[in-house]
């Protein structure tokens, strides 16, 4: 079968009437996750798990997926409007977006912004559909030495390119690793710290730590201010780009959808990084630089382009090799794992219809927000007047409920407490979360590897150095830790 | 915030060492392959490495923003009471089950959260409290802690 019959027969499945109503849900709680400042959509993705426990695996996950990349469209309105960004991934939005919007041209700037994100985000698909198959045949030489090797690369991305500070992400990674050997070990059947509490006895459950840390942590972060409706701009008229507009965006929507496409596919560079290189690179390559920062339709269309196509990239390492590069894939393979799936080049050969299926939804799902995001921005902008006072305990409730119901049981509403507490120490010290997660999930995997390569070597820790797969692997996860001094000498030289 | 950090980093080293100590017990080899001690005991060791670096950092000045606050003034008190109102909500909600106290919990935090009319907060209490039941027990069908109230 080639790639077009695959597709085609994800479309037969992401068609479904059910999947058609999941994937809606997912891109309209994206939207309203990304609109609402705070709440994030690792947080979003991490809570509403529960919540596809009655679904089948590829609902599940077509409805993750919308989240995701809903919450990229929904991020871009508070942008414009308030000039306040939804989403991290929305900051270089707000350069020109607001400016916009100050000088009446809020339509145009929400209308570029929604159909730049649409046209990124199919490319993005497009892109995702050609690289992950021959990516995933290519991981099919992959061993246990080069699994290894790629997920210690995973987590030192993530580690380097997430937090401000190399040694605090480097703190959160380990602590994640320590978190992911608690529980029964599989091969010896031995306990470890567990204490004899039944509940650890399987681990510390993924959801009960990735609800505590994002969205329990993040929710007594907003309490700490009172919360003031944003005064921001009504009248929106005029959402259709003219001729001028779309002479302008059409080059720079192109260059950031595949600016961001690939910068996507990097573990833990993610849509904010993106964001940022496309808009340093069209300020660059235009011929006004200085009109940057001053209302123009190019910073709002080449950023927002970006960070809709990062979503993509994001998802080539998640279903090709089994590794997330963000905080939401992480949730998302969590979420995958727990469904009873196994994300890596295998799943392309034993469950096409899921991974086509999830492909084919991310067209359908990118449809439906240039559909919702257009004629309905008024009323996501309207969102932002809901006071905090209702948002944080009806968050809180459906963190606590969530999380009981994942298995019956209130230990594990205790476990997402106490990582809710770590986790607004954690935001409050600068240690960034997401390594955490990350670790946490790959933890079982990395240590079966690592288990199975020493076993493959005799005890011998050569075999990691000798395999030039794995090597390279190794050698990039080493550089990638000097990358934060780089990008830093990078963002500061073009931001300029 | 710098003492903040200090402290963060004492409180490293200290799981660290109660890491290393516990994974010792554990075997760190096997015949075949590392034992269960290995990657925990490893973590915990560079852990508490990281943690003197930090340190180390801190006491040189190289940390930008140590003069944050911890926290802005006067939020201590709406923190604490919703992280209060949270635990006691989770205590409760065994005890005499989901919709009592999850009705009790709405009501707290709304008012710690905003002080508005009696009746709006109970109006908005009763709300969210049956879309939480609608969504987990009619449509999830997932069983909610009934307590002694059962319901």
């Amino acid at each position: 079968m080639g790639i077009f019959d695959y597709l085609l027969m994800g479309f037969s499945t992401a068609l479904s009437p059910l999947n058609i109503i999941f994937c809606f849900i997912g891109v309209m709680i994206g939207t309203i996750i990304g609109v609402l400042p705070g709440i994030g959509p690792v947080a979003g993705t991490a809570m509403l798990i529960p919540f596809t426990f009655g679904m089948n695996a590829t609902t599940a996950m077509i409805m993750l997926a919308g989240i995701y990349y809903g919450a990229m469209y929904g991020g871009s309105t508070t942008s414009i409007l308030v000039n306040l960004p939804g989403e991290s991934s929305s900051v270089m939005t707000c350069l020109d977006g607001y400016q916009m919007a100050r000088k009446g041209r809020a339509g145009a700037a929400l209308g570029i912004s929604a159909i730049g994100s649409f046209i990124a985000g199919t490319l993005s698909v497009a892109g995702l559909m050609l690289l992950a198959p021959p990516l995933a045949n290519f991981a099919l030489r992959f061993g246990p030495p080069e699994y290894f090797s790629l997920m210690v690369l995973g987590m030192t991305l993530v580690v380097a390119l997430v937090g401000e500070d190399l040694i605090k992400g480097l703190i959160a990674g380990a602590l994640g690793i320590f978190l992911g050997t608690v529980g029964i070990d599989p091969i010896s059947g031995i306990e470890r710290f567990s204490y004899g509490i039944p509940t650890l006895l399987d681990g510390l459950s993924f959801v009960s730590v990735s609800v505590g840390l994002f969205a329990v942590a993040e929710v007594l972060e907003m309490s700490e201010s009172p919360s003031k409706s944003p005064a921001y701009i009504e009248k929106i008229s005029n959402l259709l780009p003219n001729w001028q507009d779309w002479k302008d965006c059409t080059l720079p929507m192109f260059r950031g959808s595949i600016i961001g496409f690939f910068v996507g596919v990097m573990p833990g560079a993610g849509a904010t990084i993106a964001s940022m290189l496309t808009y340093a690179s069209e300020k660059k390559l235009s011929k006004h630089p200085e009109k940057f920062g001053t209302g123009i339709i190019q910073g709002v269309a080449a950023p927002e382009s970006a960070n809709n196509a990062a979503t993509g990239g994001a998802m080539v390492p998640l279903l090709t090799l089994g590794v997330p590069g963000s905080g939401t894939t992480a949730v998302m393979l969590g979420a995958l794992l727990i469904h009873g799936l196994r994300p890596g080049p295998l799943l392309f050969e034993k469950h096409p219809d899921f991974v086509w299926a999830v492909i084919a939804s991310m067209y359908l799902g990118n449809m439906m927000l240039l559909i919702l995001n257009l004629p309905l921005v008024g009323i996501w902008a309207r969102m932002l007047k809901i006071p905090q006072a209702m948002l944080i305990p009806l968050i809180l409730a459906f963190s606590v409920v969530g999380v009981f119901t994942v298995n019956n049981n209130l230990a594990e509403v205790w476990i997402m407490l106490v990582f809710g507490i770590i986790g607004y120490f954690m935001k409050k010290f600068d240690f960034p979360p997401a390594p955490v997660v990350l670790a946490l999930v790959l933890t079982p995997l990395l240590e079966n590897a690592l288990q199975q390569s020493l076993q493959m070597s005799h005890q011998d820790f050569s075999i990691f150095f000798t395999r030039p797969i794995s090597l390279t692997l190794l050698v990039m996860a080493i550089v990638s830790l000097f990358s934060p001094f780089a990008r830093h000498l990078w963002v500061r030289a073009n931001i300029r | 915030m710098k003492k903040g950090i200090i402290i963060v980093c004492v409180v490293l080293m200290g799981m660290s060492v109660l890491g290393m100590v516990e994974s010792s017990r554990l075997e760190r080899t096997m015949k075949m392959g590392i034992g269960i001690g290995f990657l925990p005991f490893w973590m915990s060791a560079i852990i508490g490495a990281l943690a003197l670096a930090l340190l180390v950092k801190v006491r040189r000045g190289k940390i930008s923003h140590e003069d944050r606050p911890f926290l802005p003034q006067g939020s201590i008190p709406r923190v604490v009471s919703l992280a209060i109102a949270l635990i006691t909500y989770i205590i409760l909600i065994e005890v005499i089950g989901y919709v009592p106290s999850t009705f009790l919990f709405f009501l707290t935090t709304i008012f710690i959260l905003q002080r508005s009319r009696v009746m709006m907060i109970m109006f908005f209490g009763a709300v969210f409290t049956s879309l939480l039941y609608v969504i987990f027990k009619i449509w999830l069908k997932s069983p909610l802690p009934a307590g002694i109230l059962g319901f």
